[in-house]
């Protein structure tokens, strides 16, 4: 029965974490260690926050431009999708994409058990040269000297910035970082249209993206051999620069099903190699350490958020259509003030600091003519520094 | 209209060096914070975290909270040769990891 409540409010507080953009999943699970819940059931809450965050989150992204900090990645082509009234495909795409991962990630936990320890062997010696070539590689794809030089300046000018956020004392720093690189500095360049979101369309899309889930989940579990900052989102940049796709659709279900697979092998990082890369699982962990035998129930319940929260995602995205009947320079503007009062409260005075700061980083790509995935210096330089 | 975007991307330049610069400085002053939120707080935060002395040896001990502890390595501090198991202590310092392992290396305890 304490089971079952503890699924159940875990799975409420993921849809509300995940609705609300800055509320992490993190957050809740470290609110959640404080109460006083027995341990078995305060491990399954969080797995059941876990799984319906890896859903929820998208709609805020998709709809509204705001990022999460496991599928920033996902935040212009989702919202592009919207635009073009394909806002509940983008929605069917990530979550079949999350599921699927989820599902695939979960029958090759015996493999990741066996291949993480064997990789990390590997690459962790050469983490920092792995990251430093990656983003070297991430530069050269602008393919022209110039923008090459001016992506550099962006890509350090976001390191810095990430470096002195990092090392400060501002709660969860990655809301206001993210939400001035993207949803803020989008916003104040849009101010000069007046689309309204169209009426959205039917969830239907074609299943050809399979291969880019697939993909996903490889990408996923190298996630958890990365250390420390956002790996998925960090893994989800380099992905993007190898397979590069012009459709949004494909782009979005590798995102997503990164996220979704870094989420799972997580716990086959911490049982093979002892690093827990999701801090709800570190927090799982602190509080009853988890052993091989735990893996089923706590994959189970993995499973059930997930997929509950799959079917409630598509049910509530079929009401995207309201947001049609306003005006986009409101609705940009309720997203702003939303944004500006949820950092404020958040992640307090510092932390607008922050947000400014990052909006003005964030409005360089554009205005320089080179592309936004360079900001993500943020989280690349302080993880390159980390692995020094 | 080219023009006014260069202008622009300047002043976003100059207003993005001047907040970094802010933050460095600002960077020095820690948060009030749990040993839940030090597990999951970035590599590096800089934190302030009270809590129950536990396990404690001649180079590190635990700092609890209820069910939940975290590492805390002394360092060459003198006041934490004054930490004796049991003791409820203020902990001042920066969230790390080793290996992925997450610990707090300690800059100043007070004893409460």
């Amino acid at each position: 029965m304490i089971a079952a409540i503890a699924i159940v409010g875990g799975l409420l507080l993921g849809i509300f974490s995940g609705l609300l953009p800055g509320i992490h999943s993190n957050t809740v699970s470290s609110v959640l260690a404080t109460l006083p819940v027995p341990p078995e059931a305060l491990s399954l809450a969080i797995v059941a926050v876990v799984g319906a965050h890896l859903l929820f989150q998208f709609l805020p992204s998709i709809f509204l431009s705001i990022p999460d900090d496991t599928v920033v990645a996902s935040v212009l082509p989702g919202h592009r999708l919207a635009l073009a009234g394909r806002g509940r495909e983008a929605i069917t795409v990530c979550a079949f994409s999350t599921l699927a991962a989820v599902c695939a990630s979960v029958l090759l936990i015996p493999v990741a058990l066996v291949a993480l320890p064997a990789a990390y062997a590997i690459i962790e010696p050469q983490m920092a040269l792995v990251l430093a070539a990656a983003s070297l590689f991430l530069l050269y794809s602008e393919r022209e000297w110039k923008k090459i030089a001016i992506a550099a300046f962006v890509f350090l000018l976001s390191g810095a910035l990430g470096i002195a956020t990092l090392r400060g004392a501002i709660n969860d720093p990655l809301f206001p970082a993210f939400s001035g690189l993207f949803a803020a500095s989008g916003i104040l360049l849009s101010f000069t249209s007046r689309t309204r979101l169209p009426a959205q369309k039917s969830e239907r899309t074609e299943l050809d993206f399979l291969p880019y889930v697939a993909a996903g989940v490889v990408f996923g579990m190298l996630s958890d051999l990365l250390p420390g900052l956002a790996a998925p989102a960090q893994i989800a940049v380099f992905a993007s620069a190898i397979f590069a796709t012009n459709d949004a659709r494909k782009f979005l279900a590798l995102v997503s099903s990164i996220a979704a697979s870094h989420a799972v092998f997580a716990f086959s990082s911490l049982l093979s190699i002892g690093k827990a890369r999701e801090g709800a699982l570190a927090i799982i962990n602190e509080v009853k350490p988890i052993s091989a035998g735990d893996l089923p129930m706590l994959l189970g319940v993995l499973l059930l958020s997930a997929g509950i929260s799959a079917y409630l995602l598509m049910r509530l995205s079929r009401h995207a259509s309201a947001l049609s009947s306003l005006d986009t320079r409101a609705l940009n503007m309720g997203v702003l003030a939303y944004l500006v009062c949820a950092v404020a409260i958040i992640s307090g005075g510092e932390g607008m600091l922050l947000f400014a700061t990052a909006t003005a980083v964030g409005l360089l790509p554009p205005l320089l003519g080179v592309r936004r995935t360079h900001v993500m210096g943020l989280i690349i330089v302080p993880s390159i520094m980390l692995a020094l | 209209m080219e023009m006014d975007e260069k202008r622009i991307a300047l002043v976003a330049a100059v207003f993005a060096v001047a907040g970094i610069a802010l933050l460095f400085f600002l960077s020095e002053t820690p948060r009030e914070s749990s040993v839940a939120e030090a597990l999951v707080a970035p590599a590096n935060s800089y934190l302030s975290i009270s809590g129950i002395a536990k396990n404690v040896t001649a180079d590190k001990f635990y700092l609890c909270q209820r069910q939940l502890c975290i590492s805390m390595k002394k360092g060459e501090l003198v006041s934490a040769q004054l930490v004796a198991e049991g003791s409820s202590l203020r902990v001042q310092g920066r969230a790390k990891e080793y290996k992925g392992s997450r610990y707090f290396e300690a800059e100043r305890i007070e004893m409460e």
